[in-house]
Parts: C-alpha cells; structure tokens; sequence
C-alpha cells in the first residue's frame, strides 16, 4: 500500500482502522504532518530491485514476491517441516487477507499477534452502513413530507370541523334566541293586554263613581291612553 | 452574568467576564502552541490513540447535543406541533453555534486544516465513511446557517431576504432531518470499521441506529436544559409566548425523551443479544456497561415519565441534565473508554490539560456567541414586524 502525503488531511480515521496498529503520524510537526508506514520500498520495486529489509536480511528470514507465490512457499513449508512452523499462515485471511505473511514456530499470540481479528476486510465493515445513505436520502423526504402532508390535513380538518361546529352552535343558539324572543314577546304582549284591560275596566268602574273624584282620576286616564296606542 | 451587564454593556468587569476573558487568553496560547509545535506539544496522542477529546467530546459530544435543532423544527414544522414554535429559534441557534464550534474543533485536530475541502473538490473517498461524515457536516452547517439567518435578518432589517428564507422552511427543515440522520448515524458507524479495538459490549453493527436515536434524546434534553438556562439568564429578554410556552416545551419535550429513552434501552439490550455478549456483564467493563445503560438510560427514562406524569417541572430539568450527561458518557465510552480497552493501561490514552482546555475554550467561545446573538436578535421573542408569522 502506498500513501499520496499531497491529499492527506491528517485525519488519522486510517490509524483507527488498522487492526494491527501500522500507520504512524508525525505529530511533531505542526504544518505538515504525514502518516508514516512502510510501503515495501514502493520506489525501489518500481526499480525492479527488492524492498530494502528483504535485501539486508543475512538470514534470509524474509522473502518477497507475488501474494500467490508466497502463499505457495508457507504451505510446502509447513508441510515440509511440520514440526517447525504452526500450521497458520497470519495475514492469508486476517481481516480479508494482508500483503504481509508470517510464518511461526510458536503461535502467534505469544508473539504479540492478535488472532482474534475475524476473517472480514475493514471496507466491508463499513459498506454496509454507507449503502443505508442513498436509501435515507431516497426515503426520508417521501416520509416526511407525507407525515407534513398529514398533520395539515388534521389541521384542516379540525378547523373546518371547528368553523362547522361554531356555525352550528351559533345556528342553534340563534333559532333558540329567536324562539325565546318570541315567547316573551307573547308573553309580554299578553300582559300589555292584560295591562289594558285593567286599565280599562278601572277606568269604567272610576267613571261609574261619584263625580267629585273625577279630577284624581283623570290623570289616570291619561297616562294609561298612550300605552293604549302603542299596543 | 448578569442580565444588565449583557444588555446595556455598562460594566464588562462582571464575573462572567472574567472567567471567560481568563479561558479564551488560555485558549489562544494553546491554539498558537498547537499550530507552532503541532499536536505533539499540546495533546497525548500517540499512535495508538490517534483521536483524543478534540474527536470525543468537540466532535461526538458536540453533534449530538447540537441535535435540538433538527429535532425541534421537525416536531414543529413536520409533525405540525405547532405549542413549541418558541423553541425552535433557541435550538436552531445551538445547533447552528453547535456545529460550528464542532467544525473549528476540527481544525484543531487535523493534520493539514486548510485541506479540509480536498475530499469534496480535489480527490473524493466516497468509499470512507468519514467522507459521508465531512460532506454532511459542511451541508447541515450550511442548512442552519439559513435555518438560522432570519433571525439575523429580522436585526439587521433585510426584510426581502428574510422572507424569502422563511418560505423554505419546510424545505430546509426537511433537509434537515435527512443530514442530521445520516450525520448523526454516521458518526456511530465511524467505528464500525474497528472490531478488533472497541469492546464487544459497545461494538455492535447497529452502532448507527444507535447514534441516531441517542442523538434524538439527547436533542430533546438539550431543548429542556437550555431553556431552563436561558430562562435563569436571559428572562428580560423573552416575550409572552416564550414565558408561557416554556413549561409546556419541557413537558411535552420530556414525555417524547421518556419515550425515545425506552425504545434506546430495549435496542440497547437487542445490541447485547445481537453479539451475544451477556457474560460480559459481569466483567468490569460490563459493570461500567451497566452503569450506562441503568443509570444514564434507564434512570432518565423512569424519571422523565414521573415529572411529566407528576407534572413535576423541577424534576423534569434535572433528569435533562442526567440525560445529557449520559449522551456524553456514551460518547466517551464509545470514543475513548472502550476503544483501545484490550491495550496495557500505560499504552491508555488520558488528555492532556491543554487538550481540555481547548474543549473549554471552544466552548467558552459558544456561550458568548450565544449571549451575543441572544441579548440582541430576535431569538427568545418574536420581533415586533413579524409576529404573525
């Protein structure tokens, strides 16, 4: 794997994802930090020579090549000598298979190497939770602007059952008014009959008494007159 | 901080002042120290913990409590409830002020700052979920920005503009919720990729759905909180509506969050039967788990539904503060606690002072901007030209 320093933001998200705790950062440098992590000597295979480490080995404890080719070297090792190696390629399949590949006399975990990692590529830990974006952009306006769509709609409703119901109460409490009104109108004409009545029958029974009292009962007379034309 | 000294502007020597005239000059020492002898000199990060509190709590802590502004103007311009209309401008401004401050934080801790743009316009990684993260931060600052610029419009008296901007409300509230998902989740799938590293009782592929429902809570509770607040400062500065609403918000705010809770606790529990990770609970991981899930879940979720129940306003305020300093608790246990917990506790990361003093700085910076932005534009009131909204 190789690292263009040129777009590099810094985030460091590449050092929470390795596993097994590669990439380094220079956070010494204030303007422009890179992530620091071997490369295999990316520029001297473009030369065609070996990684630098591979060349120096004396011991020839490390060997360079095709994934395929190496795989094929640690299994006729281990079967050749089965008593040197366990019978573990770390890295074949560690989390979806790495460029690294160790062989071990003793298992890995006493060296340091976790084995616990699962057998999944880190972009696929994380596909799936990407692919959730597209449907919730789709989704989520169609959602909610029917759940807007609906809430007017009860707004609506609500008001139009509102203005309905006030209509209705007013109707109702008009007829009862107007019901009412009536009555009493009745009821107080009635009694202005009445009223009337009285009056005139006082009237007649004054007129049938001795006629010194007539100037008392004149007035009478005359305020119980204009009642009489207002009816 | 008192009300006269933030309206009048008569005497700056208040103990406010101070305090915060004391945090930002700190702040500014260590933001030269950070950008002259780079990250080494001011945090204790390392190779191992390559993300400190700048990410833990700026970036984590920070989105989730900023989630008031999504979750208020949905309820109120989606879900058409409309009795917490007078909480929307206080959440959007937070979660304006929120993501901005979350975003400066970010400067802080990348590598290269100025190249924050490059995954959008000079090589885009769109198969790396921090590129989802980056893209929906800079799209919802840019949606709050406008959800918030009426108000600044309604102050500086652009009244065409300020119209315009209120017609797509609906619009921008919408987009809205859809980036706040995906942001919100997003920030919780970060750590998918990190099996090996995060326990097993944290880990768990629903990390997203996760973030997103604590996010809601969290939004709520902050609403809650924050009103309380602005009621003990900034009374003076509230109109009628704010007065009278401000009960009903934190009641009907705390009966949603007591909801959410519960159904965060059961998909919670769902996360330990997914992995299978019951005996873990008995590990000391497992208790601090527990301390989590019953303390800052459960707890909040039972004390929420006896305020509302009891119509109990003081028990209400307090229960949001529980709850939010549970969504921080989580935040940190995801980012920071159970992250790296398999590596010897010399190899553990802890901030560096400098490191939380930036966080205070930044912080200190949002409460005076919010000061600032309440004492003189129409957030806590309704102005006077545009009552009828």
């Amino acid at each position: 794997m190789i690292y263009d320093a040129s777009v590099c933001v810094g985030c460091r998200y590449c050092m929470i994802a390795c596993p097994f705790e590669i990439p380094a950062y220079e956070y010494d440098k204030a303007l422009e930090p890179r992530i620091m992590k071997c490369t295999l000597c990316y520029p001297r295979i473009a030369k065609g020579l070996l990684p630098g480490c591979v060349q120096a080995c004396p011991t020839e404890a490390l060997t360079y090549g095709k994934r395929t080719d190496l795989l094929k070297v640690a299994r006729q090792r281990i079967l050749k000598f089965p008593d040197r190696y366990v019978n573990h390629i770390y890295g074949e399949k560690e989390m979806g298979g790495t460029n690294w590949l160790y062989l071990s006399a003793v298992p890995f975990k006493e060296v340091g190497m976790r084995e616990d990692l699962g057998i999944t590529a880190a972009p696929k830990l994380t596909s799936g939770a990407l692919s959730g974006v597209p449907i919730v952009v789709g989704l989520w306006p169609v959602l909610l602007t029917g759940i807007y769509a609906m809430s007017k709609r009860k707004e609506k409703i609500a008001n139009q059952e509102t203005t309905q119901a006030v209509a209705a109460a007013v109707e109702q409490a008009n007829a009862a008014a107007q019901a009412k009104l009536a009555e009493e109108m009745a009821k107080v004409q009635k009694l202005k009959v009445k009223e009337i009545e009285n009056a005139v029958s006082k009237a007649l029974a004054e007129a049938a008494k001795p006629k010194e009292e007539v100037s008392d009962t004149s007035s009478a007379k005359a305020e119980s007159k204009p009642s009489e034309e207002d009816s | 901080m008192s009300d006269e000294a933030a309206t009048t502007g008569r005497s700056f020597l208040t103990p406010f002042n101070l305090i915060a005239a004391i945090i930002v000059i700190v702040g500014l020492i260590v933001t030269a120290l950070r950008f002259t002898g780079g990250l080494a000199s001011v945090t204790n990060l390392s190779d191992y913990n390559p993300w400190g509190i700048w990410i833990g709590f700026d970036l984590l802590v920070g989105v989730a409590l900023a989630a008031g502004g999504y979750v208020t103007s949905a309820a109120v311009y989606i879900f058409g409830m409309k009795k917490y209309h007078s909480a929307v401008r206080p959440a959007i401004l937070t979660g304006f002020l929120g993501y901005a401050l979350v975003v400066i934080a970010l400067n802080y801790d990348v590598g290269r700052p100025w190249r924050l743009p490059y995954p959008f316009f000079v090589q885009q990684g769109t198969t790396s979920l921090l590129f989802e993260v980056a893209a929906c931060v800079a799209l919802y600052l840019t949606v709050l920005f406008i959800e918030f610029s009426p108000a600044a419009m309604e102050w500086l008296g652009l009244k065409r503009a300020r119209n315009l901007v209120v017609k797509l409300t609906l619009l921008l509230t919408i987009f809205g919720v859809v980036l706040s998902t995906l942001h919100q989740s997003s920030l919780g799938a970060l750590f998918l990729i990190a099996p090996a590293k995060l326990h097993p009782l944290w880990y768990s592929p629903y990390l997203p759905v996760f973030f997103f429902v604590s996010s809601i809570i969290a939004g709520l509770s902050m609403v809650i909180f924050e009103s309380t607040l602005s009621h003990h400062y900034f009374a003076a500065k509230m109109d009628e509506a704010h007065l009278k609403e401000k009960d009903t918000v934190a009641l009907g705010f705390g009966k949603a969050a007591s909801l959410v809770l519960a159904g965060y606790f059961i998909i919670k529990v769902i996360g330990i039967s997914e992995g299978n990770n019951w005996h873990l609970l008995g590990t000391n991981y497992g208790l601090w788990f527990l301390v989590e899930l019953l303390g800052f879940v459960g707890l909040p979720c039972f004390l929420y539904a006896v305020g509302v129940r009891d119509k109990n306003l003081k028990l209400i305020k307090w229960t949001a503060v529980l709850t939010v300093l549970g969504i921080a608790v989580n935040r940190f246990n995801v980012c920071l606690v159970a992250f790296n917990w398999h590596l010897p506790s010399e190899e553990r990361y802890f901030p560096h002072w400098m490191e939380i003093a930036i966080s205070v700085f930044l912080v200190t910076i949002g409460i005076i901007a919010y000061r600032f932005i309440v004492t003189r534009m129409p957030i806590l009131y309704a102005h006077r030209e545009y009552e009828e909204h």
